[in-house]
Parts: structure tokens; sequence; C-alpha cells
């Protein structure tokens, strides 16, 4: 972990969030709980294969950010309880998670839609920037 | 004197060559970035919003002393 709670150095273990779970059992009025990774892909770009991708954050306004995010969520979806978002830093290799979101609400529709929306917004909202790297050496970077 | 901090990031940094600095502060926002342009014309190829103390600034904007000011590329999590 880095300077962030919501910042990860390398791949965000893939129990991560269960375990995060795990450790509420307090929680037992809340009957869903949806979980999204997002993983590197081996994407082929001219002849080239993706072998890993470095991220890059600005850290410090992540935190605002993720708030920002949780807020809108709160705000639209009365059911919900949680919302956790760990997003990863440095390298990380095709196959490995780069991103986890997990949602916790009363019942399974929420949740699910709820989970949706964390992804969609974090992708676009968080102060997170990726460079592909290529088997062969090369880098670029993805915007 | 009024000094900011930049902090460049992604594809800015290819062109900064340098990830953050403290600079004397032009009077707004936009005199700012005509200076990087002016220093980095490379700048002005690519993509980038301006964010102050952490938040998203569209338009332009007075800068005072102790500013943070960063060059935001398009973001690209997940």
């Amino acid at each position: 972990m880095n300077g962030s709670k919501y910042l990860i150095e390398g791949p965000v273990p893939p129990g991560y969030l269960t375990d995060l779970a795990a450790g509420r059992p307090e929680k037992t009025s809340s009957g869903a709980q949806s979980i999204f990774l997002g993983k590197v892909r081996d994407d082929k770009v001219d002849e080239k294969t993706v072998s890993g991708i470095e991220y890059s954050a600005y850290q410090e306004m992540v935190e605002p950010v993720v708030q920002s995010i949780k807020d809108e969520l709160f705000k639209k979806y009365s059911d919900l309880s949680d919302v956790q978002i760990i997003h990863s830093t440095g390298l990380v290799k095709c196959g490995e998670i780069s991103l986890a979101v997990m949602v916790t609400s009363g019942h399974r529709k929420q949740s699910f839609a709820a989970l949706a929306e964390c992804v969609e917004l974090s992708k676009e909202k968080l102060p997170v920037w990726k460079k592909e790297l290529f088997s062969d050496g090369t880098s670029r970077w993805i915007e | 004197m009024a000094t900011i901090k930049l902090v460049y990031f992604g594809s800015v940094t290819d062109i900064t060559g340098i990830s953050s600095e403290n600079v004397e502060a032009p009077a707004t926002l936009d005199d700012l970035n005509e200076m990087l342009i002016a220093r980095f014309p490379k700048l002005s190829a690519i993509r980038y919003r301006f964010s102050v103390n952490r938040q998203l600034i569209t338009g332009d904007r007075q800068l005072i002393n102790g500013d943070e000011v960063a060059l935001l590329p398009p973001f690209a999590g997940g």
C-alpha cells in the first residue's frame, strides 16, 4: 500500500476485497455484495503483444475523487451501505488485477446497478494513467 | 514572490522530462499555460486539463502563492 488507501503498489491480490468483506461480519442488514475485478488484457497492437501495464496516479487527488464517486452513488442508490475501490499503481502484468470494486447493499438489484456505475465512474474520474508495455520492450501511453 | 508547485503526469512527463517543480507564479492559469507551451512546445499537440489544489478547473483562474497546479492528460484507469 502506498500514500492512499485506495491505491496499491502492483497487482490487487485476488482475495483483497473478499478478505475485506469477511472482516466485517457485523454488517448483517446488507444482503448483497457485488465485486468487479478489472484485469490487464494481452491485447495485440500492430503485431505486438501487451505484456503488462505501468500505472501512475495523482495520489493526493485520488482520495477526494473517490469520495465524490461515493457521494454520487449514495445519493442515487438508497439501498447502498458500502463502496470499496482499489486501484493499482506500478507494474501489473497480463492476467493480473488492476482495479477492484465492491459495493454492498440491502438487496441485489441496487448492488448490481451501483457496481456497474461505480466501475464506469472510476474509469472516468480517477486520476490514473497507464502505459502499455509490449513484449518487444516498447511502450505507449493509453488515453 | 508568489511560488506555485507544478506537477506533471502521464504523457506530459515525457515532454517535460520531470514530474514536478516549483516556479514563480504567473497571474492566471491561462498565463501559466502560455508560459508552459512556450517552454515545452510539444504540449500544444496533446490534450490535458489543469487541476489547482486537486480540483479540476475549467476556464481561467487566478493563481496564488502555494497553489499546486497539475497538468492532467486524459485519465485512463482500470
